[in-house]
């Protein structure tokens, strides 16, 4: 019997994060649980996660991301913190390897500036499992 | 059927049919390997590039901003006057509002004020807005009457703290000595 087991990786991100913003200059930050991720990668070779905006925020409004490192073998994945979140993809998990983690935290944190007309605003951040370069 | 020379090019990236091009069977058999090798470069192509694709996932944020207007002015300190003299005092005040549209800051006198009192306000205005006048509006004559002025105008989203107030006061004779309070009203308007 041959046997082969192809090299997979799966992101799947889960919730429905949402923020208030009470007032300018006053940070939101989502609670604890309303995002998590999960992902699988059987994979040895180094990734991150990046993250980016479909398109820029309006003016006045600022949107930071925080990515929990998942369990990887190997030396760890490590979360690069809190990171402005821009149509530029900025990387905010490195050092992936192989891992099976799911329920991985991440959080939201706004913040507005009288700049920011009071609405809702809707934002679709992209994540992206990419090697290391 | 398409002459044998049509398939040799990717045959022969196969190498399974570089013999046997004289006979008809021979033929047909070689160009039946070489649709199955090259179907199964076709099915692999896919899984290479899968492999080599980046895996992605999307969240929609919400964010709501809620709409915010507020005037917030420092205590001012007592004044101490008279007939025939008058005076003034200076405190601070703060603005701070998101909506798009133009908004004033109208004062007004609240309550019953004491007699033979005039009042003046004089209002420094945050950025892009303008004095409703160069001059201190008046909000309360002698007689008692008291009419609410709009005295900063053009208030646009701004956050502005640390902002001059100042209120001058003619006092005449009317005035009874004594303590008396007069309660002013800061209001943000549309």
């Amino acid at each position: 019997m041959r046997l082969q087991i192809r090299p997979n990786t799966t992101l799947r991100v889960q919730g429905t994060p949402a923020l208030t913003l009470p007032a300018p200059g006053q940070p939101a930050e989502t609670p604890d649980g309303a995002a998590t991720y999960a992902l699988t990668t059987n994979t040895g070779a180094p990734k991150e996660i990046r993250a980016s905006l479909d398109e820029a925020l309006p003016p006045g409004l600022s949107l930071e991301v925080k990515v929990g490192a998942p369990e990887s073998r190997g030396r760890g994945a490590t979360s690069d913190g809190w990171t402005a979140l821009r149509p530029s993809a900025a990387r905010v998990v490195h050092d992936i390897q192989k891992s099976r983690d799911s329920g991985v935290p991440i959080t939201y944190r706004a913040v507005a500036t009288a700049q920011a007309a009071p609405e809702d605003y809707r934002v679709t951040v992209t994540y992206t499992i990419t090697r290391s370069n | 059927m398409p002459p044998l020379r049509s398939f040799l090019g990717p045959c022969r990236l196969s190498g399974v049919c570089l013999r046997g091009v004289c006979l008809r069977g021979v033929h047909l058999r070689a160009v039946s390997s070489c649709v199955v090798v090259l179907l199964g470069l076709a099915l692999l192509a896919p899984l290479g590039a899968a492999q080599a694709q980046r895996v992605e996932d999307t969240h929609t944020v919400t964010a709501e901003v809620a709409p915010v207007s507020a005037v917030s002015v420092t205590a001012l300190p007592p004044l101490v006057t008279g007939p025939e003299s008058g005076g003034a005092v200076t405190g601070t005040y703060s603005v701070v509002t998101n909506r798009p549209a133009a908004q004033s800051i109208v004062v007004s006198v609240e309550g019953t004020p004491p007699e033979g009192v005039a009042l003046y306000v004089d209002l420094e205005p945050p950025t892009g807005a303008q004095k409703a006048r160069e001059a201190s509006l008046q909000v309360l004559t002698p007689d008692g009457t008291a009419t609410p002025r709009a005295v900063v105008t053009g208030i646009g989203q701004v956050s502005a703290t640390d902002l001059t107030v100042s209120v001058r006061t003619e006092v005449g004779v009317a005035a009874a000595p004594g303590d008396a309070a007069v309660r002013l009203s800061f209001e943000l308007v549309e």
